[in-house]
């Protein structure tokens, strides 16, 4: 694993299933709009030996009509939408600040659980991705920094310490304590 | 030697976490190729599972508190 500048994360592993899941939808996604992968699958790309039942994707906010396109290219190329079939409804879910999420059609584990951002972190998240290499592959996520921080002072549950520590842990010389330290204070609200 | 379930699950915690950090050191000290093939049986066992799961999509939506 190589941390090439702040930006870039350079990894020469074996791609599994989950990894090749994940490369299949994002081809479809980055078509119709900006996106960051954030959370647990971060952590496993980067060796958490851990599964998991969702991909947590932040998109900006879009107009119905280009949800729309992508929700009819996603039903072609073999995915449902969970929570509804209706389009209406996926936008509406999509909108008043919730999730919607698509899998691999009968099945709905693993899923990629899509939110438009909300606040300046999904902004960050969008604006400056960290790029994590596998050789052809790549994916867009956030600042470890922000991950870390969140899981850390939002999220607190045994699995989001431990992703936490892992990422701190694999990053360690790379990673920038006090920045970590800033966002948890902001995250707080001090 | 008698352990009431906050102590238990306290150390159950420590166990794992324990577990995460000698994982990290593994994957930090060992190349990429090496330590991605032993968390790839893990990770593809799971894949090959999620498809039989007997859940149904809306009670998975409830467990995940976005269906009441």
């Amino acid at each position: 694993m190589k941390f090439i500048g702040k930006k870039t994360i350079k990894l020469r592993k074996e791609i599994n299933e989950l990894d090749k899941f994940v490369f299949r939808f994002i081809k479809i996604l980055e078509k119709y709009t900006n996106y960051a992968i954030v959370s647990g699958y971060v952590a496993i790309i980067l060796g958490r030996n851990r599964g998991t039942d969702d991909v947590d994707i932040i998109i900006p906010k879009m107009d119905k009509v280009k949800i729309n396109e992508l929700y009819k290219d996603l039903i072609k190329k073999g995915y449902w939408c969970i929570n509804s079939g209706d389009i209406e409804d996926v936008y509406k879910i999509l909108t008043e600040k919730s999730s919607i999420r698509f899998a691999v059609k009968p099945g709905f584990s693993p899923n990629f659980e899509i939110k438009f951002a909300k606040n300046e972190y999904d902004l960050i998240a969008l604006k400056e991705p960290v790029i994590i290499q596998i050789g052809n592959e790549q994916i867009k996520t956030s600042f470890l920094e922000l991950q870390i921080a969140y899981k850390e002072e939002i999220l607190t549950t045994n699995k989001d310490m431990e992703d936490a520590q892992f990422l701190r842990d694999i990053s360690k010389g790379f990673i920038n304590e006090a920045l970590i330290r800033e966002y948890k204070k902001r995250l707080r609200g001090k | 030697m008698r352990f009431n379930a906050k102590e238990i699950r306290k150390l159950n915690d420590e166990d794992r976490m324990w577990f995460v950090k000698k994982w990290a050191h593994y994957v930090r000290t060992h190349p990429d190729k090496v330590w991605s093939k032993q968390q790839n049986v893990l990770i593809n066992s799971l894949m090959k599972n999620a498809k039989h799961s007997k859940l149904t999509p809306k009670e998975y939506l409830k467990i995940k508190g976005e269906l009441k």
